[in-house]
């Protein structure tokens, strides 16, 4: 791939109005930017023929005269916020609406012990250290054009460390993006420090209302140093015209764990980049993934687990639901490293396709360079069990009943896993009702 | 009660059932015997509403209606239960888990409230005794990982806590122990009364001595080839099958 014309023209377009917002998480760090930027203007934004994209293609879509989010003080109608927030008063409920942080709908104002929170705007040690671990840390891993994109032009983020004195509060920030504002882009940045033995409950919510056309496309960094904890949520629920990109890194440190629990529950084009980066001995990473989503819509799923170090266990399990002309691809690789022996790496992907033209494309990656390994892979796809459904149907559960109770079986397998009951109990009551479950349990 | 004329079925255009004749009253207990792969569960199947069976001639009347028009469900609803020969499994649905709405969901079609939960749990409780079965098994997930009785025993738990007008039961004694096998006989036994009827398809005389039948039945080649009371089983029992292939195969059909 190349670039063409009209990507450089929204590169310009977008090089233009950058330096116009001000806002910019990376702004002390020119070289991430014009490193990005470089590899942008020789890539361009990949077309269906690029091997990671071949399903999503969106490139055409996004080729627009972007809006950048617009500073805070914008009437925005902000009425359905509230209720769109997790049930949980103990948690930190951090909130941006359309890229610009809401100090209105945010409970966080004094820094509790061990946490830390800074915008692009704040500066001092605090923010400065976070980002210098990060730019020590982070490493070229992943060359994607979005990634790319959103780290030449970062127009909105935040910034996090939690430390060890942290009472280990669930931390949700939500991005939601409401009606009003056509063609917005948000190329967000969040970075995130888990210092050496915290615990961190992360949640990223993504939540539009907006039926225009908009464009987020979000880099999470995560870095969880020796003996960190941390559970990453990231739940997806966003409009019918919208591209939402997220890349997830995670860096693990020695005997670090790292939950993730990607749930995709709508939006036209959604795309989850998750790269699980085993840098160290003795790291354990679960991936949970559940996406279950209908209409048009179309979910992409690419996971990469990079055992770089021996002794680290990963296990990764996506499930997905696929409604109506719904389309889901699951893509998992697994590196595992010459040196990385005594590995144990595993992942399933499991389907089921309720229509005949809903589609799934599942594919499993393994490479391995190392000799004494576990490894295991499976993928299936198919329909709700025949049988399964004769059975309940023949002891009086209407037809709809039937399904609704596998469905909610299949989903909650993964949903069960969420440890924080609040969020456990918000996303299973959004699977629940839309499957018109209606069980006791 | 349960009136079959000449029924005939299929899958993927083997003709497993050649025409059935059979009646059963309010009351009565029918015993359905015969040699493997004879047809019994695939008629016990195309009662309970079985879609991947074709139904290629015959009819089917329960208490009057036609009932091969009805879906699985509304079968249920007007009272019909199968207790299946293979029970399936299904990972993350528990017996308690659907049971109450299954029940509620009958009661409803009958024109009955639903039952609230405190009623339920006594009803259930009930039924637990009668067929001596665990809480503990009713809140795992169903079938999974259960032993051949106790899939068998739970079946039957369901029937009782049901409570349908027609049950038929899919070979429930084989997998049974002694023990298990007059539990389940019993709890039959104790739900049975005037107004309700009882098919057994087993292959063993054994079952019969705890749960008599009024009529016996021998299903061959897609056809009851014949019936008779529950001497007929002892016959069979004592005899095997090869003179009744004998007969059948010597008469023109
Ligand atoms: N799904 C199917 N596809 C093809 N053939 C089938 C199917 N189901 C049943 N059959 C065939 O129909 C015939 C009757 O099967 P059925 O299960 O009714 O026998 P049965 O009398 O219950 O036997 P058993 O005593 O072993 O339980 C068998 O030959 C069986 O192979
Ligand atoms: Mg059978």
């Amino acid at each position: 791939m190349t670039s063409t014309d009209t990507d450089i023209n929204l590169i310009e377009n977008l090089a233009a109005k950058v330096s116009r917002s001000g806002f910019n998480i990376l702004n002390d760090f020119p070289q991430i930017r014009d490193e990005s930027l470089n590899a942008l203007k020789v890539t361009g934004l990949p077309g269906n023929k690029h091997e990671e994209y071949k399903y999503f293609n969106v490139s055409r879509k996004i080729k627009r005269d972007y809006n950048f989010p617009l500073p805070a003080g914008e009437a925005v109608e902000t009425g359905w916020i509230r209720s769109r927030l997790v049930d949980d008063n103990k948690g930190i409920h951090i909130v941006f609406i359309n890229g610009i942080y809401s100090k209105e709908f945010s409970n966080f104002d004094t820094p509790a012990e061990g946490f830390e929170f800074f915008l692009p705007e704040d500066s001092g040690q605090g923010i400065k250290y976070i980002l210098d671990t990060y730019a020590a840390e982070r490493q070229n891993i992943n060359k994607d054009p979005y990634l790319d994109l959103n780290r030449a032009f970062p127009n909105a983020g935040y910034a996090i460390r939690i430390g060890k004195d942290f009472d280990s509060k669930p931390v949700y920030i939500y991005h939601f993006v409401n009606s009003g504002v056509q063609d917005l882009l948000i190329n967000h940045t969040g970075i995130v420090l888990v210092e050496k033995d915290a615990k961190a409950d992360l949640s990223e919510i993504f939540i539009s209302e907006n039926e225009d056309h908009h464009f987020h496309n979000h880099n999470t960094e995560l870095i969880t140093r020796n003996g960190a904890l941390v559970n990453y949520h990231l739940i997806q629920e966003t409009g019918h015209d919208s591209v939402n990109i997220q890349n997830t890194n995670i860096y693990q440190s020695a005997n670090s764990r790292a939950n993730t629990y990607t749930f995709s529950l709508s939006g036209k084009d959604l795309r989850n980049n998750l790269n699980i980066l085993l840098n160290e001995e003795d790291c354990e990473s679960h991936l949970y993934g559940l996406y279950f989503i209908s209409n048009n819509d179309h979910i992409d799923n690419h996971t990469t687990v990079d055992h770089r170090k021996p002794h680290c266990y990963s296990n990764e399990y996506y499930k997905g639901i696929i409604d109506d002309k719904g389309m889901g691809t699951f893509n998992g690789k697994i590196y595992v490293r010459p040196n990385a022996q005594k590995t144990n790496a595993f992942q399933s992907n499991k389907n089921l396709v309720l229509t005949d033209t809903a589609t799934v494309n599942t594919k499993p990656q393994l490479e391995i360079w190392a000799d004494d390994v576990k490894c295991s892979h499976g993928a299936t796809t198919g329909q709700i069990d025949e049988e399964q459904m004769f059975y309940l149907r023949s002891r009086g559960l209407s037809e709809e009943s039937a399904a609704a109770l596998l469905l909610h079986a299949f989903a909650f397998d993964i949903i069960d896993r969420v440890e924080l009951e609040h969020l456990r109990k918000y996303i299973g009551s959004k699977i629940n009702s839309r499957l018109g479950y209606q069980f006791s349990d | 009660m349960l009136k079959i004329q000449d029924l005939k079925a299929s899958i993927e255009d083997n003709q497993i059932l050649k025409g059935i004749n059979m009646e059963v009253k309010a009351g009565e207990v029918h015993a359905i015997m015969g040699p493997n792969g004879s047809g019994k569960s695939t008629l016990a199947s195309v009662l309970a509403g079985r879609e991947e069976f074709e139904v290629d001639g015959g009819q089917v009347y329960f208490e009057g209606e036609d009932l091969l028009e009805l879906s699985p469900e509304e079968r249920a609803w007007k009272g019909i239960f199968l207790a299946f020969q293979y029970p399936v499994e299904i990972p993350g649905v528990s017996t308690t888990n659907f049971l109450k709405s299954a029940m509620n969901q009958i009661r409803e079609n009958n024109g009955m409230k639903p039952m609230d939960s405190v009623h339920f749990l006594k009803h259930i409780k009930e039924k637990m005794k009668l067929v001596e079965i665990d809480q503990s098994l009713l809140s795992r997930s169903l079938n999974e990982g259960f032993s051949g009785g106790e899939k068998k025993r739970n079946e039957i738990f369901q029937m009782a806590v049901l409570e349908p007008k027609l049950a038929i039961l899919d070979e429930t004694d084989s997998g049974l122990d002694i023990d298990a096998l007059k539990i389940v006989a019993n709890g039959v036994n104790k739900l049975k009364s005037e107004d309700n009827a009882v098919i057994v398809v087993t292959h063993y005389q054994r079952l019969l001595n705890y749960i008599v039948p009024d009529y016996v039945h021998v299903l061959y080649e897609g056809r009851i080839v014949k019936s008779g009371t529950k001497e007929l089983a002892h016959e069979l029992e004592a005899k095997g099958y090869d003179w009744i292939k004998e007969e059948f195969n010597s008469t023109p059909a």
